[in-house]
This record gives structure tokens, C-alpha cells and sequence, in this order.
């Protein structure tokens, strides 16, 4: 059974609205369909139904009477509290023994409780009106009261009581682990075992009150938290956001439809990377940064369709409306700090073989930022300039050919043959240019290893971005093949991204180019050659003619694995913090 | 009232045992509680009355289902039909999916437990919901919160009950 079915998500709309006599005639038919068409929504209604009739049938009095309005005054704060009060897994002190039933105290008082399931249900009325009716016999139902007073077989057959003899506390499995933390300060008890790696069950509820911690549930979405922030774990691939920011992702297939709540709407990602503000009176906005997500208003009307929200689009619900807006992007977000600290982990993985953060402007030498000094190299001619946005900066070169030009060291060169499983990352911005039919480097290891370049097409003369490798060599003849993407846009600012991921027996590596978080070609590469040549940025090592670059380079990256798409997304994200990054 | 016949000890003890399973399956029917109560008690009726056409060693639950299964169908020509959940088709499917269900004893016992592990003011809710029947409105101004909150927190609550439920059937049989 998947709740995060969008079928089953509708469904229990729809059931929460029967439940509560709120189901109108439209609702009515939707839900037959629902019935008719999915078996699956047919188990699930059987299965929810099961538990409404039971609790009506159960409902019997209470085992210690309380005045309503004292019990509904006590329900001030539901709405923000875990259906589950969470327990610690394994702890063996909160397993309370097992005792005869009349030695135990009573849970309920234990608990300061006012309810038992366990009297005898009112709904039996049906059958001891009948028994009474066909035997002609009294038959006293006192339907409210914890006793039934009866000589009837059907009174003798009274179904064992059930649950006061029962103290269990509630052994719910994990759903969701704390998969890192950025000083995160946490006023959730017990904060001290809130850490990465400590896993989470359903309906713990948790409180960020500083710092950053990501959260990856079962199912494999990832939710990174920013203080302060409030959220309640209420499945393997669900959680409510009480107030603060979150940024949820679904990397995986498995993690589609991951679902955030809040106290206004549902979010249902589709397949995407988006963000959830709740801010303090709880309204509550959506951005979707790639793909989409549906969202629908919490209200019992809930047949009515949910609203996708595309990339670039962001939602606002109010009062049960959804206004939608766009967003714009390269301006400051307050999702942005949350974002930069993904990307400084991913930035913090092994699998980082060099990264040049462009971040030391004025400097002659271009610094690996992690210190590695053999892949640092001395800037030619290229100046430093602004970067893609406030605070970044870049290399800018301005078509002077072999003048201009980052020439790595042989050592850092010989680490970056790009075979096997590989990434390069970058930010480039492409200058406007007349003469179109040179051709461009942008990053290259020589002539005949691996060159990732701007032309143009011949056919339709518009620039296109193509990463080359040479794969074979006929009558001393290098053969060249590439993925290339058409059309690229000039002027401004494009994430460029390739990745390598070899087959199994190592013979062929599958190649893509992203541009800007978007796939936009792939091509299978056999016996890629890699010479000696040296790693260039904005020029090809030892080639001073015909080749030149014009335009800025900054934040490039080289990985030793193929990152997934949902890691280029997130390097390709242009969200500024407001703040400096952490 | 011609005395019925063929109420034995054990005939009784079915009856009685299979109240909550046919209740619910009745109210997942017509989802309306009164309505359930109604088709239940016409139900019960018509099983005392037949009971001697019931043969001992046969399925007694499907028996007693094919008759509530009757009932309804009755039960729908008396009212419009739009005010029930089913129509003739689903209701025929539905209760196979109540008829073959050997684990619902469990699920019922289960329950129970699972009510004792939520938190007291969910309880408290379900209370106020369920045994003093008052509305998600009338508590919605009580508490001071929307219709909407109070039902989205009673929908949670029984699906952390649903879930509760089948964790426990899960271990119990692992």
C-alpha cells in the first residue's frame, strides 16, 4: 500500500470527508470511481473504513468520566502534536514489564487519561434490540456507561475486553534518519541523540533552532532543514512542516512523491527539487526549483485537482487559495543558505578530485580551494571580474587567443584524464562574438584527449557547447566524437556539466552534457584515448593558433564518479544566500 | 413473535462474534453511521429469523454477509441512491474483500492496543469524536480551530492507526 500514491493521496481526501459527513455528491462519485477503477484504492478505503467502524463501534464510555469541555481544552494544541508521543528504539527502560492484569496500575490513570476502548461498545444496540425484540425479553443497553446490563446470550458472548490489560508502548521502526548536521542546535528532547546517523520513527516531532540537518527518509528523499524550524516525521517518505524552511529533493525513483504538510496545504513531489516556507503565522509558500510538484490546500474539499507547480513557478496558499508567482532567479532566496550547504558537502566528498572556487581575485595563481597546491596553475593574461553574482568572481578573457590561458601542471594534468567514472562542473559565460567559426576552449586536456568547447553549426550558424574526446586514430588520422548541445544562449551565465559512467566490463563509458541542471545530450564512448597534453583552461595546452576564448569562467570542478542528475541540479542552482555561504 | 428455532449456544456466539466485522463492513458501505445501524439491525433480523436455514459447519460468516449483502440491496431501493458510497457492483466486491479477510479478529485486537500507544490528546480527540459524537465543527468551535485542522487531525489519527495496526499484525507474525 503506497500513500504516496497520488490516487491514494486523493483518496484519503476523500475519506476524511466521509468520515465526517463532509461528502458531497461530487465527492460521492469520485470516489466511486476511485473504487471501481484502482483495487488498490478499494484494500485502502476497506482498511481506513475498518478503523472508523471500529472506533464507532468501540466507542463506548469512558472507563473515568471527564466533562468535555475540560477534555476539549485540553486539545487547544493538537493540531501541532504527534499523533505517536516517540520513543527511544531499543530502550529497554521503556518497555514496561509484563504483569497479571490486576497487579498493574491502570495505564490510562498512569497516563493521566480519560478513555478505555474497553468498555462495551454502544453500537451493539443493533443486535440486543433484535435479540430483545425476536425473545421477548428486557434487555437494558445502557449505551454510554462502562456496564451493560443483560441476560441475553448475546450479552453472555460479549467479546473479550480488550486494551486495559495492555500497557505496550508502541515499537515503531525508523523512517527517516538524520543523514548530516551544520551546528545544528536542537531543542527536541533528548537533543544530545540527535545527531547524524540517529534515525527517526514516525510522528517524532523535531525542533531546529540553529544551524542546518538533513533528513533523507526511507524511501530515500532528502529534506534539509534550516533553523528555525519545526517538522513532525510522519512516514517513510512524509513530513509536516509546523513553521521554518525546508528544501525537499527525491534524487531517487523510490522517493517520488515524497510529501511535506503543512498546516495550509500538501505538497506532493513529482520528481523534483523544491522548497516549503512556513513562515511564523504560518502561511505557507512553495518554490519549485526543477520538475514539479503538486499542491493542494488542506481543506475536506479536497476532490477538486491539485495544483502543479512547475520549475520556476512558486505557490502561496492563503486561506485556501493558491496564488501563483514566478520566480527570479540569480536574486536572493531564502532557500539559498540551505542549498549552498549541500553543495559545500558535496564539495566536501572524496570523490572531489580539484576544485577552483575563482575566489581570490587579484592573486596570479588560480588555488585549488581545498589547498592542494600541484593542481594550483599560474593565470595568463585572463583578468579577474564580477562572477555570476554578487560576491563571485571569474576569469575573464577577451579573445586574444594563446595570451590568455590557465595551464595546469603536468601532475595535476595526469590526475585528470577523465577515464573511468568522471564529472567536470562549470559556470561559463559565453561573450558575444562576431567571428563564429573558431572554435572555443573552454577546458580541454590537449588536441586529442578531451576538450570541452564552443563552435558553431554550420548548417544553422547558432553556437552550440560540445564535449569531444578522441576515440580512435585511422592512417594517423584522430577521430573525434561528441555530445553537443545546439543553441546555446549567449551572454549570460550557463552551468555546464559532463559525466562518464563506464559500463560493466569498462569498455564503454556513457556520456552526458548537462546544461544549466538540464540533460541535453548522451552518447555512448568507446576506447577513449588520453594523451599526455596538459589540463587548460580557455585555451588548449601548447595550441597557440586558431583557438580562442572570449567570455568569463569560474567554479570549476573535476569528481572522480559520474554525479546523478539530482547532484547537477544542485550545482546548477543560481539561488544566492543572503548571507555568506557556510 | 413466532419463537425462533434454532438458536443454539454456538449459533449465538457467531452472531455475536461477527457484530463489529459486519457493522463495518455495513458502514464502509453506506458511510453513514445511522444508516449502518439501521441495515445492521435489519440484518440481525433477518439472520435470527433464518437461523434454521443456517447449516451448522458451513461458513457462518459468509452466510451472515450474503444476507447483510441483501439488506443493503434492499436498503438501496428505499433511498436515493446517490446517498450511498456503492453501487450493486462494488458492493458485491467489497464484500469478498470483508468475507475472505481472516485477520480481522486480529486487527480488532490490535486496535485497541494501538489506541493505548497514541499520544492522550488523540485519544482525547477520538474520544470527543467518537463516544460523545459531537461534529468536527462543533469541536472545530470549541477549540478554536478550523473544521478543516480538527478533521485533518482525526485523519491522521486514523492513519496512524491504520499503520499502528498492520506494524503489529507485521510482528506478529514475523
Amino acid at each position: 500500500m503506497n500513500s504516496n500514491d497520488p490516487m491514494i493521496i486523493e483518496l484519503e481526501g476523500l475519506l476524511a470527508a466521509l468520515c465526517e459527513g463532509e461528502l458531497t455528491p461530487a465527492k460521492r462519485d469520485r470516489l466511486r470511481t476511485l473504487l471501481r477503477d484502482h483495487p488498490e484504492a478499494r484494500r485502502f478505503y476497506k482498511r481506513y473504513l475498518e478503523v472508523h467502524a471500529l472506533l464507532e463501534w468501540e466507542a463506548g464510555a469512558a472507563a473515568v468520566e471527564q466533562p468535555v469541555d475540560e477534555v476539549l481544552h485540553m486539545l487547544r494544541d493538537i493540531e501541532s502534536s504527534a499523533v505517536v508521543e516517540p520513543v527511544r528504539l531499543h530502550d529497554p527502560s521503556e518497555v514496561k514489564p509484563s504483569k497479571p492484569a490486576e497487579d498493574r496500575p491502570d495505564f490510562n490513570e498512569v497516563a493521566g487519561l480519560v478513555w478505555s476502548f474497553a468498555s462495551q461498545p454502544k453500537v451493539w444496540a443493533p443486535l440486543a434490540a433484535v435479540v430483545a425484540l425476536t425473545l421477548g425479553i428486557t434487555v437494558v443497553v445502557l449505551s454510554t456507561s462502562t456496564n451493560t446490563t443483560s441476560n441475553t446470550p448475546a450479552a453472555s458472548a460479549t467479546p473479550t475486553p480488550r486494551g486495559s490489560d495492555t500497557t505496550t508502548t508502541l515499537t515503531t521502526q525508523p523512517v527517516a534518519t538524520i543523514t548530516a548536521t551544520h551546528n545544528a542546535v536542537w531543542a527536541s528532547k533528548p537533543a544530545g541523540d540527535l545527531r547524524r546517523g540517529t534515525p527517526l520513527t514516525a510522528n517524532q516531532r523535531l525542533t531546529l533552532t540553529q544551524g542546518f540537518a538533513e533528513i533523507t527518509t526511507n524511501r530515500g528523499a532528502v529534506a534539509v532543514l534550516e533553523a528555525p524550524a519545526t517538522l513532525e516525521i510522519l512516514g517513510n517518505n512524509r513530513i509536516a512542516l509546523a513553521s521554518g524552511t525546508l528544501i525537499g529533493q527525491c534524487p531517487t525513483e523510490a522517493s517520488r512523491g515524497f510529501i511535506v504538510d503543512t498546516a495550509d496545504a500538501q505538497i506532493v513531489d513529482v520528481g523534483t527539487r523544491f522548497g516549503v516556507w512556513v513562515d511564523p503565522a504560518g502561511q505557507t509558500m512553495v518554490e519549485v526549483f526543477t520538475g514539479a510538484v503538486q499542491v493542494q490546500p488542506n481543506s475536506t474539499d479536497t476532490v477538486e485537482p491539485a495544483t502543479l507547480v512547475t520549475s520556476g513557478q512558486s505557490a502561496r496558499v492563503q486561506n485556501n487559495e493558491i496564488e501563483l508567482g514566478l520566480i527570479t532567479e540569480n536574486t536572493v532566496s531564502r532557500f539559498a543558505s540551505g542549498i549552498a550547504w549541500q553543495r559545500e558537502r558535496m564539495m566536501g566528498q572524496p570523490s572531489l578530485i580539484a576544485y577552483y572556487r575563482f575566489d581570490r581575485p587579484g592573486e596570479t595563481i588560480l588555488r585549488e580551494s581545498r589547498g592542494l597546491t600541484r593542481f594550483d596553475a599560474p593565470i595568463v593574461g585572463a583578468q579577474w571580474a564580477q562572477g555570476r553574482a554578487p560576491g563571485k568572481r571569474s576569469l575573464v578573457f577577451t579573445g586574444k587567443g594563446y595570451d590568455e590561458r590557465v595551464v595546469l601542471s603536468q601532475d595535476a594534468s595526469d590526475r585528470l584524464k577523465l577515464t573511468g567514472s568522471y564529472t567536470l562542473a562549470l559556470w561559463v559565460y559565453i561573450s558575444n562574438w562576431d567571428d563564429m567559426t573558431k572554435w572555443r576552449p573552454i577546458v580541454t586536456k590537449g588536441n586529442d584527449s578531451w576538450r570541452l568547447m564552443l563552435n558553431h553549426n554550420h548548417t544553422t550558424a547558432r553556437p552550440r557547447i560540445g564535449f569531444y574526446r578522441s576515440n580512435d586514430e585511422v592512417d594517423s588520422a584522430m577521430r573525434y566524437d561528441g555530445v553537443v548541445t545546439e543553441n546555446i544562449e549567449l551572454n549570460r551565465w550557463h552551468h555546464v556539466v559532463v559525466t562518464g559512467q563506464p559500463d560493466s566490463a569498462g569498455e564503454v563509458v556513457t556520456t552526458r552534457l548537462y546544461i544549466d541542471g538540464q540533460l541535453q545530450a548522451e552518447k555512448p564512448f568507446p576506447r577513449a584515448l588520453v594523451s599526455g597534453a596538459r589540463v587548460a583552461f580557455g585555451a588548449i595546452a601548447d595550441q597557440p593558433e586558431d583557438f580562442v576564448f572570449n567570455g568569463k569562467l569560474a567554479e570549476v570542478a573535476f569528481f572522480d564518479r559520474a554525479i546523478p542528475q539530482a547532484e547537477v541540479h544542485l550545482l546548477a542552482d543560481p539561488r544566492q544566500s543572503p548571507t555568506p555561504e557556510p | 413473535m413466532p419463537e425462533p428455532t434454532g438458536h443454539s449456544d454456538a449459533f449465538v456466539v457467531q452472531i455475536t462474534a461477527c457484530q463489529s466485522r459486519l457493522y463495518a463492513y455495513i458502514l464502509s458501505l453506506t458511510g453513514d453511521r445511522e444508516q449502518a445501524r439501521e441495515v445492521l439491525q435489519e440484518t440481525n433480523l433477518v439472520i435470527w429469523r433464518k437461523a434454521s436455514d443456517f447449516e451448522p459447519g458451513t461458513n457462518f460468516i459468509a452466510w451472515a454477509f450474503q444476507i447483510a449483502r441483501f439488506q443493503l440491496m434492499a436498503y438501496r431501493q428505499k433511498i436515493a441512491r446517490d446517498r450511498l458510497v456503492f453501487d450493486d457492483e462494488l458492493l458485491t466486491g467489497m464484500a469478498e474483500l470483508f468475507e475472505d479477510d481472516q485477520a480481522f479478529d486480529a486487527r480488532q485486537d490490535a486496535l485497541a492496543d494501538c489506541i493505548e500507544s497514541i499520544a492522550p490528546n488523540h485519544r482525547n480527540l477520538l474520544r470527543i469524536r467518537y463516544s460523545d459524537g459531537l461534529s468536527v465543527k462543533e469541536i472545530a468551535g470549541k477549540v478554536d480551530k478550523s473544521a478543516n485542522a480538527v478533521a485533518k487531525v482525526l485523519h491522521r489519527t486514523r492513519l496512524a492507526l491504520m499503520q499502528c495496526i498492520e506494524q503489529k499484525l507485521t510482528e506478529g507474525t514475523a
